[in-house]
C-alpha cells in the first residue's frame, strides 16, 4: 500500500490549507493525531444533547483506552478522531491536516488508506472466506486478488489463524472472527487503529485474548491504537486510559508496563 | 387471541419496516398482476376455439404460461420471504420476552398473509389497468375483446387467494427457525459443489438431440414439441445452476476488483438463488432464440401463399417477445426485490466497510454486478442451448431472415436493460444503509432526553 496513502495525502494538500501544529503536552513524541476543543451537539433549544462538551485529546503511538459508562461520549469521540464525523466544533489535527475541513470524498480515503477499525462485530462478509475479507482494502487501494490475499495470509497467520484462511465466516468462532477483523484492520499498515468495544460480544477470557493480540500487533507495527471500552479489563492492557463521563475527559492513568503484562 | 392483538398493535409501530414492507407489497401485487395478466392471456386463446389452428395457439399458450409460472412463483416465494425475514429479529426478542413459538408463529403467519392480501388487491388493479395494453395486441390477425382477456370472477378470486396462500405456506417455513429457537441465527458455510451429474445428464440430451429429432418429426409434431420443450427447460434448469456456479469460482478466482470479488462470491454462495432470479429471462431468452427461426419459416410459409401460416409465424414472434418482455418484467422486479433485502440483510457489514472507508461507489458498483454476471452468464447458456435445439432444422434459417435475429437480439437488450434499471431504483438505498449506523446513533442520542 505504498501509494495509497501518499496519494491521499497528496489530495489532501491540494483540498485544503495546512493549519498550525497543536500544542503539545510535553509526551515523548508527537502526536499522531490530536482533537483540540472537540464538541458534539444534538438537537436545539432545551433538548440539546451534548455528546461532546469540549475535549482536548493528543493520541500517540502506542495503547490509549478510552473508558466511560454508555452514553459517556466514547464512541462519538472515536468518530471525530477517525474522520467518520464532523464535530459540531473544534478541530482534528491529522498529518498538519484539519481533519473538520476535508471533503467527506477525501476523509473517507483517509480511513481507507491511514487508518484500520475493529468493531464489535458485524463487519465481515459472510460469503467471502477469511483472507479475502482481509484482503478487501487492499484491493480498494488498487492490488491485485493475488497480492493481497498473500499479504492477508501473512497477517492471518501472524493472528494465530494459520490453516484458517480460507474458512468463512461461518465457520469461525467468536474470537476467531475478531482476529480476521483485526487482520483487516492491520493489512494496509494503518498509522492509527480504531477499536470500538472489539470485546464486546466475546466472552471475558476470550476478550483478554483478543485484546492482548490486538495490542501487541498494532504496538509493533510502531501505530497508535484507539480503544473504546466499558470494560475495565481491556483498559488494563492498554498503557494509557482517559476516562470519560458527560462529554469530558475526567481522569487520566498511564501504566507503562501494561503491554509486558499482557498474558498471551 | 393475543396474538393477533399483539400483531395489530405492532403494526402501527413499523416506521422502520416500511421500506420492506413497500418492496414486499411491490412483489406481491407483481405477481398477481402478471399472474392475472397470463391467465387472461390463456383465457382468450381458451375462447378462441381449440379446434383446428386454434388448438395450436392454445398449445403454445399454455407453453407461455408453463415458462411464465416458474419467474411466478419464485417472485411470489421471495415476497414472502422478504415478508418474514426483517421480522426475525423482533420476533427473536419477542420470544425472548416470554411469547410462545406459536404465538410467534402465528403473528408471523397474520403478518405475511395481510401483506400478502394487500399485494394481490394491488396486483388486481395492475391486471386492470395492464388490459387495454393487452388489448391492443393482435393474434391472429385481430386484437382481443376486453371480454376475452377477462378472467372471470372465480379465477380472480381463486388467483387472490393462491398468493395469500403461497405467503402463508412460505411464511410459515422459514419461521420454523426462529419458532425453535429464539436466539437461533442462520450460520453461512462452504456452500456444497453442485454435483457434476447435472453437466453428465444435460450433454447426453443434447448430444442425442439431434439423432432424436429426425424421429421426433415422423411422430405427431404437436406433442414432439411439447415434450422437447419441457426437456429443455429440465435441461437448462439443471445446467444453470451449475454453471453458474462455475462462473463465480472462475470469476472469483481472476477479480480484479472489490465488485468482482463480490458478485463472484455471491454467485459461488448460492448458485441456485442466483439463477431463480433470471430463470424468467433465461427459459424466454430460449424460446426467442428457437423461434428466431420463425420470420425464416414465415417467408417460407407465405411464399407458398398460405396466410394461415404467415399469420402463425407472426403470431409465434409476438408470443415469444410478449413471454421474454414479461419474463423481463419479473425478472426485473425479482432482482430489484433480492438486491434490496439483500442489502437489507447485510446493512452491518455495508455500514461498518463504510465506516473503514469504502466508497459508496464501490459498493453501488458491486451490487449493479451481482446482477449482470448471473443474467448475462444465464442468457448466454440460453442462447447457446437455443442454438442447438435449431441446428438440426438449420441454422441458416435464423440468418436468411433478419429480422428474426433483431428480434431475439432486441428482447435480450430490453430484458437486460429492465432488470438493470430496476436495479438501478434500488442503489439510493445503498447510502442510506451505509450511514444507517451514524445516523440511528444521532437519533438515539436526541431522543435520550425527550
Amino acid at each position: 500500500m505504498a501509494a495509497g496513502p501518499s496519494l491521499t495525502r497528496l489530495l489532501i494538500m491540494i483540498d485544503t490549507t495546512p493549519t498550525t501544529q497543536p500544542p503539545t503536552t510535553g509526551h515523548r513524541s508527537a502526536p499522531v493525531i490530536s482533537g483540540r476543543g472537540l464538541t458534539m451537539t444534538y438537537g436545539s433549544g432545551p433538548s440539546t444533547v451534548h455528546a461532546l462538551a469540549g475535549v482536548d485529546l493528543d493520541v500517540h503511538p502506542g495503547s490509549l483506552a478510552v473508558m466511560g459508562p454508555s452514553g459517556s461520549g466514547k464512541t462519538s469521540l472515536l468518530h471525530c478522531l477517525a474522520g467518520i464525523v464532523r464535530p459540531s466544533s473544534g478541530h482534528v489535527q491529522y498529518q498538519g491536516t484539519d481533519l473538520t475541513t476535508l471533503s467527506d470524498r477525501l476523509r473517507t480515503r483517509l480511513r481507507r488508506d491511514d487508518f484500520g477499525f475493529v468493531f464489535q462485530s458485524g463487519q465481515l462478509l459472510a460469503e467471502l472466506p477469511a483472507n479475502e475479507n482481509v484482503a478487501l482494502p487492499l484491493m480498494l487501494g488498487g492490488l491485485s486478488l493475488r497480492e493481497a490475499v498473500g499479504r492477508a495470509d501473512v497477517w492471518l497467520g501472524r493472528l494465530g489463524l494459520a490453516g484458517m484462511e480460507r474458512r468463512r465466516p461461518g465457520e469461525l468462532s467468536g474470537g476467531q472472527l475478531q482476529r480476521v477483523a483485526i487482520a483487516r484492520a492491520l493489512v494496509t499498515e494503518p498509522r492509527i487503529v480504531f477499536a470500538d468495544e472489539p470485546t464486546g460480544a466475546l466472552d471475558q477470557r476470550t476478550g483478554a485474548e483478543v485484546m492482548g493480540l490486538l495490542e501487541h500487533a498494532v504496538v509493533a507495527t510502531g501505530a497508535a491504537l484507539v480503544v473504546v471500552t466499558h470494560d475495565p479489563g481491556v483498559a488494563r492492557t492498554c498503557a494509557r486510559t482517559v476516562t470519560m463521563a458527560d462529554g469530558r475527559i475526567v481522569a487520566e492513568h498511564h501504566r507503562p508496563q501494561a503491554a509486558t503484562a499482557v498474558a498471551r | 387471541m393475543i396474538a393477533l392483538r399483539l400483531w395489530w398493535r405492532l403494526l402501527r409501530r413499523q416506521e422502520a419496516q416500511r421500506l420492506t414492507i413497500a418492496l414486499t407489497l411491490t412483489a406481491f401485487t407483481v405477481t398477481t398482476g402478471v399472474l392475472l395478466t397470463v391467465l387472461g392471456g390463456l383465457h382468450a386463446f381458451l375462447g378462441r376455439g381449440d379446434t383446428g389452428i386454434g388448438s395450436f395457439y392454445v398449445v403454445l399458450a399454455e407453453t407461455a404460461t408453463v415458462i411464465l409460472m416458474v419467474p411466478i412463483l419464485t417472485l411470489g416465494g421471495a415476497a414472502a420471504r422478504l415478508s418474514v425475514a426483517r421480522r426475525d429479529e423482533r420476533l427473536a426478542a419477542l420470544r425472548l420476552a416470554g411469547m410462545t413459538g406459536g404465538q410467534v408463529g402465528a403473528m408471523a403467519v397474520v403478518d405475511a398473509a395481510a401483506q400478502a392480501l394487500a399485494g394481490a388487491v394491488l396486483g388486481v388493479g395492475l391486471y386492470l389497468v395492464a388490459l387495454p395494453g393487452i388489448a391492443l395486441l393482435h393474434f391472429q390477425g385481430r386484437p382481443f375483446a376486453w371480454a376475452e382477456l377477462w378472467v372471470g370472477w372465480p379465477l380472480l378470486l381463486g388467483a387472490v387467494a393462491g398468493v395469500v396462500a403461497l405467503a402463508v405456506v412460505s411464511a410459515a417455513l422459514s419461521l420454523a427457525k426462529v419458532v425453535i429457537s429464539p436466539l437461533g441465527v442462520a450460520r453461512r458455510t462452504t456452500p456444497s459443489r453442485l454435483s457434476w451429474l447435472r453437466v453428465v445428464v444435460a450433454v447426453v440430451v443434447l448430444a442425442a438431440w439431434a439423432p432424436l429429432f429426425r424421429t421426433v418429426t415422423t411422430v405427431a409434431a404437436m406433442t414432439g414439441i411439447l415434450v422437447v420443450l419441457g426437456i429443455c427447460f429440465a435441461i437448462l434448469n439443471l445446467l444453470g445452476p451449475f454453471v453458474l456456479g462455475v462462473v463465480g469460482r472462475i470469476a472469483a478466482g481472476r477479480a480484479r476488483t472489490v465488485p468482482m470479488l463480490l458478485a463472484a462470491r455471491r454467485l459461488v454462495d448460492d448458485p441456485r438463488s442466483a439463477w431463480r432470479t433470471v430463470a424468467g429471462v433465461t427459459l424466454a431468452t430460449f424460446v426467442a432464440g428457437v423461434l428466431s427461426i420463425a420470420p425464416a419459416l414465415h417467408d417460407a410459409t407465405g411464399s407458398r401463399g398460405d396466410a394461415e401460416g404467415a399469420m402463425l409465424g407472426t403470431d409465434l414472434m409476438t408470443g415469444a417477445i410478449l413471454t421474454l418482455v414479461i419474463a423481463a418484467v419479473l425478472a426485473a422486479v425479482s432482482s430489484g426485490v433480492s438486491q434490496a433485502s439483500r442489502l437489507l440483510d447485510q446493512r452491518d457489514q455495508y455500514a461498518l466497510l463504510h465506516l473503514a472507508g469504502t466508497d459508496l461507489t464501490v459498493l453501488r458498483a458491486a451490487r449493479l454486478r451481482e446482477t449482470w454476471l448471473p443474467l448475462t452468464a444465464s442468457v448466454a447458456i440460453a442462447a447457446a442451448t437455443s442454438l442447438i435445439i435449431i441446428a438440426p432444422i438449420g441454422i441458416p434459417l435464423a440468418w436468411s431472415d433478419p429480422g428474426g435475429v433483431a428480434v431475439f437480439l432486441g428482447g435480450i437488450v430490453v430484458s437486460v436493460l429492465l432488470v438493470t434499471a430496476a436495479v438501478g431504483l434500488s442503489q439510493p438505498l445503498v447510502a442510506t444503509v451505509a450511514t444507517a449506523r451514524t445516523r440511528a446513533r444521532d437519533e438515539a442520542l436526541v431522543s435520550r432526553t425527550s
